[in-house]
């Protein structure tokens, strides 16, 4: 992230308490791209916990998602027209960059001798500017923004089996599940996380008592996220690797949740500079 | 001083429903039935401990001798005191599977219908005998692999001392043949299925669950 950038980011993968205890890896990645005038990609990608090399998997589909959506960015020269574009030209350039991303997994496979299915993983991809955001995900994990009315809002919805722990990967054939939304308004920040930061970020499973019904309202908890937004404001003075070590401090222990969440989390987490 | 900080909201846990279908026929009497005891608190202690899993994990007991009695409803381990089990009667396992069977079907319906996420339902059925003469082992073998192949529930026996390898083999999915405990280890068998369902419970991809090697309670390897 440039000194001169618009907006001010913080990102971390965290390994979770299970993959600590089998001595696994951490199988979540995440990289953020700082593009130009206050353009910019974040990637999440989340490994597939019963695959052996999806963390291999997991960091290969968030560079090759940098590269390829960055091309997209250029190509249509979205920056200089500082232009969104329409939700259906969004729709099918997100399906051909996700499906490039499957063919040069595949070509990873073969380079490094690795089954195409160990390196599963769920992505997602949200281009960030000074106009809106553009995202795009196959699988689960969820993404949030905060209006201009300061209101948070959920981006997307998590793709689930009938079981709780199905869901959707980068090697899947994906083509009919994909997600992709043109936010196409000025916000103020935003979120990015795989599943394993869900609960303590978002308000994902709460109980209805007059219903008696579960449900999943996919909302971003302010409480959670404002302090957070307030306390990233205030970190002028440091370098990205600086303020990337203490979210991720903050992810490993910041609350009871989060210290006791076994699955690996990441969280990317960004915000218009005040100018 | 991290200056990151903030609060996570109240949410539930999606749940993952073992059911416990447990032999206690006059051939259990003795160490045999005592073990089991002291393995049922010790798979209690292990799940309690593990906080995810306590809250995700919904255990069901279902015990046969003579007749099969549900003697626990599906609730989470750390709302109950275990039983403490004594033997009595013959062998009518064919009855409690599928008393089992349809426990996990009824139970699936009741978290759909409430909105609940949920893990596949396991049944683990543990057995020192063969099944009564009148016991329809090849309708349960059917209704075994068909559950189990359509990913409805997963299956798994634990054969005790004399158990009937054969027949026992024969109800079981060819991918989960029993697995014969080794000289009454249940505190280890429950605490490798407190591990595997740790496992389940927080596992990724439903396709493929990989659960733990088994060590010290049985001579087989999965």
């Amino acid at each position: 992230m440039s000194k001169n950038s618009l907006w001010t980011v913080v990102y971390a993968s965290v390994i979770g308490n299970l993959h600590v205890r089998e001595g696994m890896p951490c199988q979540d990645a995440c990289a953020i791209k700082d593009l130009a005038e206050g353009w910019g990609i974040a990637v999440v990608a989340d490994g597939a916990g019963s695959c052996q090399h999806s963390d291999k998997g997991a960091q290969q589909t968030v560079y090759l998602a940098i590269q390829h959506f960055a091309n997209t960015v250029y190509k249509n020269q979205w920056i200089e027209k500082n232009n969104l574009p329409a939700q259906s030209q969004w729709d099918r350039l997100a399906l051909e960059n996700l499906m490039r991303i499957r063919d040069d997994l595949q070509t990873f496979s073969k380079q490094n001798q690795l089954p195409f299915e160990s390196l599963s993983c769920t992505i997602i991809v949200l281009i960030y500017s000074p106009v809106g955001l553009l995202i795009t995900h196959i699988g689960d994990g969820r993404a949030g923004y905060l209006n201009a009315q300061e209101e948070w809002q959920s981006m997307i919805t998590p793709f689930r089996g009938e079981e709780a722990n199905q869901t959707l990967f980068i090697t899947s054939d994906f083509e009919k599940e994909v997600e992709s939304r043109v936010i196409n308004e000025k916000i103020s920040a935003f979120c990015v996380l795989s599943d394993g930061c869900e609960k303590s970020a978002f308000e994902c499973n709460l109980f209805d008592k007059e219903k008696n019904l579960y449900y999943d309202p996919n909302r971003p908890y302010p409480k959670f996220f404002n302090p957070n937004i307030l306390a990233l404001s205030k970190l002028d003075n440091m370098n990205q690797e600086q303020k990337n070590l203490l979210w991720q401090q903050f992810l490993i222990e910041g609350n009871a949740q989060l210290k006791n969440e076994t699955d690996d989390k990441t969280l990317i987490l960004g915000m218009i500079a005040k100018v | 001083m991290n200056p990151f900080g903030g609060e996570s909201p109240e949410n539930y846990e999606q749940k993952c429903l073992c059911v416990l279908v447990l032999d206690i026929s006059s051939s259990m009497q003795g160490a045999a039935i005592e073990s089991l005891n002291q393995g049922l608190v010790d798979f209690q202690y292990e799940v309690i401990k593990d906080y995810t899993a306590a809250n995700r994990l919904e255990i069901s007991i279902i015990i046969f001798g003579s007749e099969v009695w549900s003697i626990q409803p599906p609730a989470l381990v750390n709302t109950f005191d275990m039983p403490r089990l004594t033997t009595r009667g013959t062998t009518k396992l064919v009855d409690a599977v599928r008393l089992a069977i349809g426990q996990v079907e009824d139970r699936k319906l009741w978290y759909k219908t409430t909105g609940q996420n949920y893990y596949r339902p396991m049944i683990i059925l543990i057995t020192d005998g063969e099944p009564d003469n009148d016991q329809d082992i090849n309708g349960l073998a059917m209704e075994i692999y068909q559950g189990v192949q359509n990913k409805r529930f997963l299956f798994y026996a634990v054969g005790v001392q004399n158990y009937n390898h054969a027949k026992l083999a024969h109800i079981c999915h060819p991918a989960t043949p029993p697995m014969p405990l080794n000289k009454l280890q249940f505190s280890a068998f429950f605490k490798w299925l407190s591990n595997s369902i740790g496992a389940i419970t927080k596992s990724k991809e439903g396709e493929k669950i990989e659960i733990p090697p088994v060590s010290g309670w049985t001579q087989m390897e999965l």
